[in-house]
């Protein structure tokens, strides 16, 4: 295969990136996917000279290694999709953003309706100044006697983010899901263009806000690979402690909410305190519950004093204390079991072939988690076991979460116990120019991946973002087929994916 | 069942003292911004230099923060050579009007209470509906969690609802999306009369970092009148809820006060 491979993090001077011709392109990327490696990232990017290239990131789990294809499509080329599912969205995505139309694509439709990136280039030949109207498309229908459709959203009955979704259904059973997102649409891709800018840092802690530390540490970790920066030892070890403590507020708000959503009143009350309670160990090293003005180019923006060290240590036993006696209600309880179990099934041959990543992946199986396979921050997580289940149902999701907790509060500890001397940021000077640096993190959702390319000047080309939702949501779409309509809130909560960081 | 109870008496009462006793907020908590501009010399922007988000001006020698488009992420006072610009342990930040945001050197005005027909209809019972147009999520969640068992907004009378119909009120965070603005408007049209708007959060206010893109609006107030606004990005939960009392006339003037 014709392609460069790198391992992570590591930049490449974008020369050395061979542009194959596209019938090539789609047999790497294909066969690639066969010999089991994922797409981490399909994406466009505008050409100096007019046109549009297409890069794909492979990602070899086992290896730790990534490897890069690159093609120029023309306007229209063949869509991988029919042979490939996890090219669904990202099809989808290069069609909406710069016109670029895959023939043959089984669903070619908007993802975030937003404008062509590339005025006069549109994918549906669609004129006229107006803003595409979000949801306004054709739905999957199925019709027949006894078949009926429910519409839902996008302003829903809790506190949450806006989505639509149109469910088809025989009395109570849900036949299909369909998913039509975008209404959080707030232009980041496109503002990244030419950056980064003074506000970049901050779009990446909005990206997705309640994964502010994890795509700050993607982000971070770009712009360091390309400017040859390293983030000094003590930097590392509390980004490390961050990133956890991120994935432990949420996994344990996740359980809360499980439970809230089957009636279980005692851990969903506990575990709504308790999900506060790490935020504000968050806050105890930054001042902001979700770690904003922490993570930053070349180190922290903060330090913590071996006082601060020891109330965190302490602070965090205590919580933990509680967080496992209000999880642990949730496997004694039969009632909780009977509604978690064999609820929202994803099969492992179907989590692999949708792509998906993070606890959704692992709670079917699939063994992977990008802090030992793609390791940069803490290194030392590696040697940890990763939290596989089998069974692919909520139960899974929510006891994957369990583990994950437990493996997160043990890292910590052993961060902060030989939290390394030394200062927490080095000079981080401009992004190297002509050159692409692939960066991963596992957010508390999965995997995220950042790639930045850069210019002659050294400003973003091109900077492409990832969030573990934009593969998960079709995962939640497909565990719907065949429950019941009442399941969906349950099924929804095992997953908690992120409106905002797919809409970007 | 005897675990689930066991548990419940281990794990206590955990509500917050406030609004009876100050709050506890971080060591590091970015509250109420200070200016002392007789620190700064002429012609010095510093500050204003290193504000990711346009929040400081300097006219005629009075630099000026807007609290409104504040993202309170401490550049800028760690730009100041003069230590003429720090952030407080304040977390009393909402006001009814958006000027009264922009914090100079002089007094600031703590968010005033409805009138008295609007307080005698929901000073002791307000429905609220939210309306999430663009935001990250963690505004959301930290309004969210007004609803645990750590604030307990029930006991103000305080209830988050899920239908406008059963609403007196909308909570708006986000910067109002373009592809949220019409849901937003009939969610809004959907609100029985009279009706009260809560813009939470630096989007909601000003569209915060995504101030002037083409895809969103630029905050609540582009769409529907807002009565309250609450900054931050995002706030904390005691900054929101500060605010959701005061407008209620909740709270004495000067109360619940941590560190000016």
């Amino acid at each position: 295969m014709n392609a460069v491979s790198l391992r992570h993090p590591e930049a490449v001077p974008v020369s050395r990136i061979p542009v194959m011709d596209m019938p090539a392109f789609r047999r790497g990327v294909l066969e690639a996917v066969a010999a089991g490696l994922r797409i981490a990232a399909l994406y466009g990017s505008p050409r100096p000279g007019g046109g549009i290239r297409l890069t794909a990131v492979l990602a070899d789990d086992r290896e730790g290694a990534l490897s890069l294809l690159a093609a120029d499509p023309g306007e229209t080329y063949p869509s991988l999709t029919p042979d490939c599912p996890q090219a669904g969205a990202f099809e989808r995505e290069i069609a909406e953003q710069w016109g670029v139309v895959p023939a043959g694509h089984p669903w070619l439709k908007p993802l975030r309706f937003h404008r062509s990136f590339r005025p006069g280039r549109d994918a549906w030949g669609r004129t006229g100044t107006d803003a595409p109207k979000p949801s306004v498309m054709d739905f999957f229908r199925m019709e027949g006697e006894g078949l009926h459709e429910v519409a839902v959203g996008p302003v829903h009955a809790g506190i949450i983010e806006p989505g639509h979704f149109r469910f088809q259904c025989h009395g109570e059973q849900v036949l299909h899901l369909e998913i039509s997102l975008g209404y959080q649409h707030r232009g980041i891709e496109r503002a990244l263009m030419g950056g980064p800018h003074p506000r970049t840092i901050h779009h990446m802690e909005t990206l997705a806000g309640d994964t502010t530390i994890g795509h700050a540490l993607a982000y971070c970790r770009a712009v360091e690979t390309l400017a040859g920066c390293r983030a000094p030892a003590r930097a590392r070890a509390l980004r490390a402690v961050a990133l956890e403590l991120e994935r432990l507020a949420n996994h344990t708000g996740d359980l809360g909410a499980l439970a809230g959503d089957i009636g279980f009143l005692p851990t969903a009350s506990f575990c709504g305190r308790l999900r506060g309670d790490f935020l504000n160990m968050t806050a105890l090293l930054c001042g902001s519950r979700f770690g904003r003005g922490l993570v930053r180019p070349g180190g922290t923006a903060f330090d913590a004093d071996p006082a601060r060290v020891a109330e965190l240590r302490q602070r965090l036993d205590a919580t933990f204390r509680d967080v496992t006696g209000a999880v642990n209600l949730l496997w004694e309880t039969p009632s909780v079991l009977a509604r978690f179990e064999h609820t929202g099934t994803v099969s492992l041959s179907l989590a692999i072939e949708l792509g998906l990543v993070g606890p959704a992946a692992r709670a079917s199986g699939r063994d992977m988690d990008s802090r030992r396979d793609f390791p940069v921050e803490g290194a030392e997580f590696g040697a940890g076991p990763v939290a596989v289940q089998e069974s692919g149902d909520v139960f899974a999701r929510a006891y994957v979460r369990w583990l994950e907790i437990q493996r997160s509060v043990e890292f910590i500890h052993g961060q902060l116990a030989a939290l390394p001397a030394g200062p927490v940021r080095a000079v981080c000077g401009p992004p190297a120019p002509n050159a692409l640096a692939v960066s991963i993190s596992e957010g508390w959702r999965g995997e995220i991946v950042h790639v930045a390319e850069t210019d002659a000047s050294g400003r973003f080309a091109r900077y492409k973002v990832v969030d573990p939702s934009f593969h998960n949501w079709m995962g939640l779409a497909l565990a719907l087929r065949g429950q019941e309509i009442s399941d969906f809130p349950l099924c929804n909560k095992s997953f908690n994916l992120s409106y905002c960081g797919h809409d970007l | 069942m005897i675990r689930a109870l066991l548990e419940r008496l281990r794990q206590k009462h955990r509500t917050v003292g406030y609004p009876a006793a100050p709050p506890t907020l971080p060591d590091r908590f970015r509250g109420l911004p200070k200016l002392e501009p007789g620190k700064c010399p002429d012609g010095c922007g510093d500050c204003a230099a290193a504000c990711p988000a346009g929040a400081i001006t300097r006219e005629d020698g009075q630099v000026r923060i807007d609290m409104g488009r504040c993202l309170f992420c401490g550049d800028c006072a760690a730009a100041c050579p003069h230590g003429a610009l720090r952030f407080t342990r304040d977390h009393r930040l909402a006001a009814r009007m958006r000027e009264d945001l922009v914090a100079g050197e002089g007094e600031r005005k703590l968010a005033a209470a409805l009138d008295a027909r609007m307080k005698r209809l929901f000073g002791r019972s307000l429905k609220l509906r939210q309306v999430c147009a663009g935001g990250c999520g963690a505004c959301e969640a930290d309004t969210n969690v007004l609803s645990t068992v750590v604030f307990d907004l029930g006991r103000f009378g305080i209830q988050f609802v899920a239908s406008p119909r059963h609403a007196d009120g909308l909570l708006v965070t986000g910067p109002v999306t373009e592809n949220m603005a019409l849901a937003l408007k009939k969610t809004y049209d959907a609100l029985p009369e009279p009706r009260i708007v809560i813009a939470v959060g630096a989007c909601a206010i000003s569209g915060g970092p995504y101030a002037g893109h083409d895809e969103v609006r630029s905050g609540a107030d582009a769409i529907v009148p807002v009565d309250l606004y609450i900054p931050g990005c995002p706030p904390h939960p005691i900054t929101i809820l500060d605010g959701l009392l005061r407008l209620l006339g909740r709270l004495p003037a000067e109360a619940g006060n941590s560190d000016a």
